[in-house]
């Protein structure tokens, strides 16, 4: 669970971890990796998010020089994660065009428990499922809370996709879930 | 299934999300007074973003620290 930290207190931490300070460095870690980890878990599976986690704070370690400070540090680093995960959009696809035996396969298994229980499958097992675009929409949308202009604007598609996509993904989760 | 149901069905998220120009919202609301069957998906897609909006972050199984900022 991320720890609140006074904007003050951790703008000097980045100050600090700027200039090298290692342990710094570390409990800003500490206090975002949840967030970050569960960005990336949603937006492409388990198979990536840690590595791609680890990727963010790579990148957030090499650009520290350039945060200025505007904007709170968590929101900074929210932005560089997305804008990463989205970079790596190819080869999450490969992996996932590869993955799709497995997700026939989770969908054999979560089939007859689903006839069988009352029970709705949880959110978190169903957005695994969905077509990738929509995923990315709905996790930006709906999880993440960015705008549709900022998602087009992100993701290089228009806001109508935008929109049409984030419907088609509640629309499928609507399915699972019910 | 008539055409003006299937259009406002294609947008029970734009006017969930308050996202439909104001004609168009409030058309969309007359047809959900007389579509039980648009008023259900309705309720649907709110429980669904509801629940998104409910996630809490979730924490690696392992530490992904190693190698970085050294």
């Amino acid at each position: 669970m991320a720890q609140v930290v006074p904007a003050q207190t951790e703008a000097a931490e980045v100050r600090r971890a700027a200039e090298g300070d290692h342990a710094a460095f570390e409990r800003l870690y500490r206090t975002h990796i949840d967030r970050i980890y569960s960005l990336a878990l949603r937006m492409t599976g388990e198979d990536l998010a840690e590595d791609l986690t680890q990727e963010v704070f790579i990148r957030a370690w090499g650009k520290l020089g350039s945060f200025r400070g505007d904007a709170r540090f968590g929101t900074w680093l929210h932005r560089l994660a997305v804008n990463h995960i989205l970079s790596r959009r190819a080869s999450v696809r490969k992996r996932e065009a590869r993955n799709v035996f497995s997700a026939e396969v989770l969908e054999r298994v979560i089939a007859p428990r689903r006839r069988a229980s009352a029970e709705a499958l949880d959110l978190e097992t169903a957005l695994a499922t969905l077509p990738a675009r929509a995923k990315e929409v709905f996790v930006l949308y709906d999880v993440e809370g960015f705008g549709h202009e900022e998602i087009a604007d992100m993701t290089g598609v228009t806001v109508g996709t935008s929109k049409s996509q984030l419907h088609r993904a509640r629309m499928l989760l609507r399915e699972q879930l019910t | 299934m008539n055409s003006q149901h299937e259009r406002w069905a294609e947008c029970l998220s734009d006017f969930l999300d308050g996202t439909l120009e104001s004609h168009e919202h409030e058309a969309c609301e007359a047809h959900l007074a007389e579509c039980g069957s648009c008023r259900r998906v309705l309720e649907e897609l709110r429980a669904v973003v509801a629940s998104a909006q409910a996630l809490t972050d979730r924490s690696p199984a392992r530490d992904p620290a190693k190698g970085i900022g050294r």
